[in-house]
Formats: C-alpha cells, sequence, structure tokens
C-alpha cells in the first residue's frame, strides 16, 4: 500500500491548508515528485491527489468522483478544538462518503493513511480501515539540535546555549524538520503530537548542491545601496550558483546590465494600494517562482523582512528554501528595533562591515530579539562592488570622462529625489566658481529630474561612479553605505562629506563624523549652524588642488568573498540550514 | 430647526471640501504632466545611462516562468490600478483598466508622449503598461504607472494573467493602439 508513494515520479496535488504543519511535512516526504498544493479539487492536470484530513475530504467529495486520478486521504485524529465524539462522528461520516465514492470512481481506489503508528490504529478501531502508516522511516532519525514544541504557546524553543526560540509558524515544518529533532508534552492534542512524530521520522531529502538557483530580493530602497551591495555579492556568488533577481528598485535596470536575470516589481506604495491586496499577490507570485526555479535561497538585503517572503517559503514543498538576510547596521538612534524580531525566520543574518562602525549606536549594536530561531549572525568586513583593481589611474579616469586640465571636484549629494538639497548645491556652486573649481555633478539613475542646468559645470550620469575617482581633485558625497566605503577606502584625495538626514536613512552624520574623528575626511556638521557650515565648504573648496592628503585611510577589505562563503554554506563559519 | 441649519451647514462643507479636492487633484496632475513634458524634453526614454560596471560571471539563459498557475487555488482579488500621477478623476474607480503593450521599439519615444497627453487631457482608462523589456520602467514608475513586464514575447498567457491580477479587460498596442486582446 505504501509502495510508489515516497517516490511518485507524477504530478501531485496536496489537497490541504497551506499553513497546516502536515502539509508542509507531506510535501517534503514527496520529494522529488512535484507537489501542487492546492485549496480546492483541481479539474486535472496531476495523476495523485492526496488529501490532508478527512475534513477537507468531506467538504470536497462532491467534486472527487469525476477524477482521473489515484486518491490518498490522511486521516487525521483530533484537534485541540475536537470533542471524541465529534471526531468519532466525523470517521463515521466519512466511512460513508467513502462507500457512497466507491460506485462512482470504478477502479480508483482512495488509499488511507495515518501520520503515526498511534494515529493508525486509533482510525482503525473507530471503524475506518484498511489504513496504513504514510511513508516514514521506523526510526527517529538524527537532526543537527533539538527542540522543545510548546503547543499551548505555539512556541519552539531550540535546546543549547541562550535557548533560542521561535514562532511554530515562523518557518515551513519541512524545514523545522530538517533542523532540529522535536519533542511535544503529552498534553498537546492528538494531531499535533502526530505531527511533531511525523516530523522526526520523515526523511528528508538535502538540496542538489551542484547547479543551485538562489533569489535575490532588492526593496525600494531610498538610493542604490541596496543594489549595489547586492551586485557587488553577485558579482562573487554568481561564479557558483543562478541568481534570479526579485527587484524593486526603479534602477532595475542595473541589474539586467550586469548580465542577471531581473523581475521588475512595485510596491504597495508604488501603486499607491492596499498592503494586504498587494502581498497576496507578491506571495502568489513569489512561491511560484521559487516553486519553479528550484530555488534553496533567498538573500534579502534591506531593513524589514516583508511577509510575502516568509509566507511563500511556508508553502508546502518550498523547505528547502533558507532564508539570508544581509542587514546592514548604522542604523540611527531611535529606529524600530522590533523589526529584528524577524531573525526568527533567517537561517543567516550577515552583517557587511562599516568602517565608522565605532560610531553605531543603532538597535543593531544592541537588540536582542525575542526569537532569533535558528539564525546565525555573520559580521564581516566592508561591500563595495569595486575593488582597487577595478579602479583607472588619475590619467586615464580623466581620459574617460574628457576632463581637461584645471581642477575637478566631483558632487555626489546622494539621493536628490529625496531630499532637498537646493542650498548646498546653490552654495558649492558659487564657492567652486569664486575658486576656479569645475564641478561634476553626479546624477543618480534614480534621478527624478535632470541637475539643474543652471548651475555650472558638468553633469555626469554614470554608474558606479567609483571606476573615475581618481579623476578628480576633490569630492564632496554623501555619506551612504556605499559611497562611504568606496571612498575612504578607494580614494586618495581630499573628501568632504555632506551627509543626507531623514529618518528612512542611515546614520550618515555618524558614520560622516567619524571619518572627521580619524582624520581621513571633512565634513559638514549638520549640528552646526548655516554660516559654519558655509565656512568648512569654503575652506574645503578653496583648498582644492593644492592640498596635501588626507592622514591614513583603512586599507583595502572586502568581506564579499566570505559573504558568499558563508551563504554558498563552503565555510568554517557555516552555511544556511547547518543547524 | 437648528439641527438642519447645522446639517446644511455641514453638507455645504463637505460640498466644499469635495470641490477643493478635485480642484487640487487636477491642478496636481497637471503640473506632474508639465513635469513629465519636461522629462521627455530631456529625453527621459531615449537618454543613455552609462554602465561602468566591472565584469560579471556569466549566467545561464533559462526562461523564467512567472505566470502561476491557478487550479485548485483561490485567486486574490484584481489589484486596483492607479490612474497615475499625470492624470485626475473623481471617479477613477470606474474608469476601465487597459493594458498596454509596449514592445521593445524606438517608436515608443513618439507613441507613448501621444497616448499620456491623451490620458493628461481626459482620463478615459486606468493604464497597465505591459512592457517586453524593463527599459522604460524608471520613466512610467516616476509618474505613478502600473507595468508589468511580460519578457520578450507577447502571448494569450500574459494578457490573461494581466487581466486576472489587474482586471485589464482589453490589451491595446502602444505604437498603434490596435486591439491585441480583450477578455471574453
Amino acid at each position: 500500500m505504501t509502495d510508489g508513494v515516497t517516490h511518485d515520479p507524477d504530478r501531485i496535488a496536496l489537497l490541504c491548508d497551506f499553513d497546516d504543519p502536515a502539509a508542509q511535512l507531506i510535501a517534503a516526504s514527496l520529494r522529488p515528485a512535484e507537489v501542487v498544493p492546492v485549496e480546492t479539487v483541481p479539474d486535472g492536470g496531476f495523476e495523485h491527489l492526496v488529501i490532508l484530513s478527512q475534513t477537507l475530504f468531506l467538504v470536497h467529495a462532491d467534486k472527487l468522483a469525476d477524477l482521473n486520478a489515484r486518491i490518498s486521504l490522511i486521516v487525521r485524529r483530533r484537534t485541540g478544538v475536537m470533542s471524541y465524539e465529534e471526531w468519532a462522528e466525523q470517521i463515521a461520516l466519512t466511512q460513508n462518503s467513502l462507500e457512497l465514492l466507491a460506485g462512482e470512481l470504478g477502479d480508483t481506489e482512495v488509499a488511507l493513511y495515518g501520520l503515526s503508528d498511534l494515529a493508525v490504529s486509533h482510525v482503525d478501531a473507530a471503524g475506518l480501515n484498511p489504513i496504513a502508516l504514510w511513508p516514514q522511516s521506523a526510526e527517529v532519525l538524527a537532526r543537527p539540535a533539538q527542540a522543545e514544541v510548546d503547543a499551548a504557546r505555539a512556541v519552539v524553543t531550540i535546546k543549547g546555549s541562550g535557548a533560542p526560540s521561535l514562532k511554530a509558524d515562523a518557518i515551513n515544518w519541512a524545514a523545522l524538520a530538517r533542523r532540529a529533532q522535536l519533542q511535544t508534552t503529552s498534553e498537546a492534542a492528538e494531531d499535533f503530537q502526530d505531527i511533531v512524530a511525523i516530523a522526526n521520522h520523515l526523511p528528508l531529502v538535502e538540496e542538489d548542491a551542484a547547479a543551485p538557483t538562489y533569489i535575490i530580493v532588492v526593496p525600494n530602497g531610498v538610493g542604490l545601496g541596496h543594489l549595489t551591495r547586492m551586485l557587488a555579492v553577485a558579482r562573487r556568488l554568481g561564479e557558483r550558483a543562478r541568481l534570479i533577481f526579485w527587484c524593486y528598485s526603479r534602477a532595475a535596470l542595473i541589474i539586467k546590465q550586469a548580465g542577471f536575470a531581473v523581475i521588475a516589481r512595485q510596491t504597495a506604495h508604488h501603486l499607491g494600494i492596499d498592503g494586504d491586496a498587494w502581498r497576496q499577490w507578491e506571495t502568489l507570485e513569489f512561491a511560484h517562482l521559487l516553486r519553479h526555479s528550484g530555488a534553496t535561497r533567498v538573500i534579502f538585503d534591506g531593513s524589514t523582512v516583508d511577509a510575502f517572503i516568509t509566507r511563500a517559503m511556508r508553502e508546502p514543498g518550498l523547505d528547502q528554501v533558507s532564508l539570508v538576510w544581509i542587514r546592514r547596521a548604522m542604523w540611527q538612534e531611535g529606529s524600530n528595533a522590533n523589526v529584528i524580531e524577524a531573525s526568527q525566520f533567517c537561517d543567516l543574518i550577515i552583517e557587511p562591515g562599516d568602517l565608522a562602525a565605532k560610531a553605531d549606536r543603532g538597535p543593531t549594536t544592541y537588540f536582542v530579539p525575542e526569537h532569533r530561531g535558528f539564525s546565525k549572525l555573520v559580521k564581516v568586513d566592508p561591500v563595495t562592488l569595486l575593488s582597487p583593481e577595478d579602479m583607472r589611474t588619475r590619467r586615464e579616469a580623466r581620459k574617460h570622462l574628457g576632463l581637461k586640465r584645471g581642477t575637478y571636484c566631483l558632487v555626489n549629494l546622494g539621493a536628490d529625489h529625496f531630499v532637498d538639497r537646493t542650498v548646498l548645491s546653490t552654495q558649492i556652486a558659487e564657492l567652486a566658481q569664486a575658486n576656479r573649481v569645475t564641478l561634476v555633478w553626479a546624477q543618480s539613475p534614480l534621478a527624478e529630474v535632470p541637475v539643474d542646468a543652471k548651475l555650472p559645470g558638468e553633469v555626469l550620469r554614470q554608474f558606479p561612479l567609483a571606476r573615475d575617482f581618481a579623476a578628480f581633485d576633490g569630492i564632496i558625497s554623501a555619506a551612504g553605505y556605499n559611497s562611504f566605503q568606496e571612498l575612504m577606502m578607494m580614494y586618495e584625495g581630499p573628501v568632504l562629506f555632506a551627509p543626507t538626514v531623514h529618518a528612512r536613512l542611515d546614520d550618515q552624520p555618524a558614520r560622516a563624523g567619524y571619518a572627521v574623528s580619524q582624520g581621513w575626511a571633512e565634513a559638514l556638521d549638520t549640528g552646526q549652524n548655516g554660516a559654519a557650515q558655509y565656512q568648512t565648504l569654503s575652506d574645503f573648496i578653496r583648498g582644492l588642488g593644492g592640498r596635501s592628503t588626507p592622514s591614513a585611510r583603512p586599507e583595502f577589505q572586502s568581506g564579499v568573498a566570505l559573504i558568499c562563503d558563508v551563504i554558498t554554506g563552503s565555510s568554517a563559519s557555516g552555511g544556511p540550514g547547518d543547524g | 430647526m437648528a439641527e438642519g441649519n447645522g446639517t446644511q451647514g455641514s453638507d455645504a462643507i463637505m460640498r466644499n471640501l469635495i470641490q477643493e479636492s478635485a480642484r487640487s487633484g487636477a491642478r496636481l496632475a497637471r503640473l506632474e504632466f508639465q513635469a513629465l513634458l519636461q522629462d521627455l524634453n530631456n529625453g527621459a526614454l531615449s537618454r543613455a545611462y552609462a554602465f561602468e560596471l566591472p565584469d560579471f560571471p556569466g549566467q545561464p539563459d533559462d526562461p523564467i516562468s512567472l505566470i502561476p498557475d491557478f487550479a485548485g487555488r483561490p485567486m486574490p482579488d484584481s489589484l486596483e490600478v492607479p490612474l497615475g500621477a499625470i492624470a485626475f478623476s473623481n471617479e477613477k474607480k470606474d474608469l476601465p483598466t487597459i493594458g498596454i503593450y509596449c514592445p521593445d521599439d524606438r517608436g515608443l519615444v513618439n507613441a507613448l508622449p501621444r497616448l499620456l497627453l491623451d490620458l493628461n487631457q481626459r482620463a478615459f482608462a486606468r493604464l497597465v503598461f505591459l512592457c517586453q523589456s524593463i527599459e522604460i520602467i524608471p520613466f512610467l514608475g516616476r509618474y505613478g504607472f502600473c507595468f508589468h513586464v511580460m519578457g520578450s514575447t507577447e502571448t494569450e498567457e500574459d494578457f490573461l494573467w494581466a487581466s486576472k491580477k489587474f482586471g485589464v479587460s482589453e490589451v491595446r498596442s502602444a505604437l498603434s493602439t490596435e486591439l491585441l486582446w480583450k477578455r471574453r
């Protein structure tokens, strides 16, 4: 009776509630067959229908008669909200429906299964038979960790140092079963005990590491920070895996130019619509991508893990996908620390280093989430898209940009569509003119309008900018993550940071202030009055062309290689799913 | 009597607020359209951006399946498609949702402004731009339009998908306004 179920090569429809842990476990046990979770009986397109409970069977029994497919029915024991009498009545109804259906099904058999030995014997004793144990190992299988499931609180506590925990519905139960051997108390409902039992007995197939596919989710950032960081990782990770970008940034074209597959998306905010409706579609489409690409990692760079990602990963059949959260630090003091609770959904949290980390006062430096699940935090060196070998020499860069003789200053004020920097731009222009400095205004691919044509100088529409840094006698820049690391490690000329201050951004003033304290750069102090800031700006521009180089800046360091190693699981720090 | 006066007074205030809101909405749409024209004059659809990207590893060119199989899955409600920032209507929810198929074609540089001018002058529909590639997405996104990147071929399946997700009732070509697909 069990033959052919675990290694069914067919397309199998799993009639279930997607949030049912048993559905998530059964879907994993059916691999390598293609399992399609459904909530209603499809008209066709599959050879085998597995129904996850007698309740679902009774609801959909009238649609089964015309089905040209094998049917397996998993008969469940009592849940916490059901009395024994109610359950027995349900079993009797199921028996009647099966008898009625038998005449209409012809040769098609309905095979009955229980999740555990106890379930089989209870159902058999209630008069519903023949029933077999759902195919599983006779032994409790070894897992990397042990965990206690508190059914009443719906919390899983992992045994060991610090006893980290996660909510019971945080991750796919097959993923949970792969990471830990589970225990629960005898007070738990019978059905819940069966779920825990089958979780411990299910052979769970590990991923095929030969040709992995990873999905990289790029949020709609204020600037290009997330996108640039993910490209930096992709530059190396792309040697080891197929990468598909799921991108909310309007600068998605950059990813396409780099040669990666990119799926351009819009946020609910972009569309001005209700977030719940938007999230339902994102979940549906994202889950489809995960299923059909065979992806084993979702790599997300951002401050908030959206629920569509974690909901999709919980769908039956998607247990082999693990979540890697690349989470830059340097959040503003007082930022919402609760978003760090998303740690429980992750296998790996990677914090790219920041040269100004000592000035970090944000919540990533102190907040301990209530639930951190199986996540491991790995801190790496700073991440930049370019390395010193990518940089052009001064001569090459000047030639490439077509700059003539004279003193040139690059002005890169960051997300110009986001914060109005008209006053600063005008001051820079006036001072540059007075000091015979030619300005080159960097324009972001995200810029909504061209740089003001009235401002003197030239416009540089190029990504990335860093290759040609050497062309300039000085650079005035915002203090976003990427610009800051690139300038401090790969540019030798004078730098004036003009940090952008906004609630949605990282703590740019702290970063810039740290650079000043180390003698690496100068900065406009956002706490100063306008006159003092003007003086700083004036001194900087006046000194361009003839100034000595600043005191030694940090040597180039890169965390990209380690990031790729931990993501692929080839590092001593461990990879996702190592338990 | 006093109550009646109060109600009439409240009604009048409400009417004024609604009228003022409509006037503001129309004014904002005009301003956005002017910005869009300026953007187009600056070559928004043809202006090249210099990519000085380093070398990236080659990637497989396998097709990506983007349209989920709905069999056996309850479908979410269609999303409410925005009108876009350059148009205004008090009854935007009553407007039909039309798909505009945008192939990779230089002709778009001329065709899109004509279409958007029509939309600005008379908000006749909520548009979903069904794009063959991502090149025009920054421009569309900037003005609050809804888009869906279909990939390299136009297919019935994609149009049907747009119909389910966005409630698109018909699809027309951005180049010729020719009717390409109609919901049955």
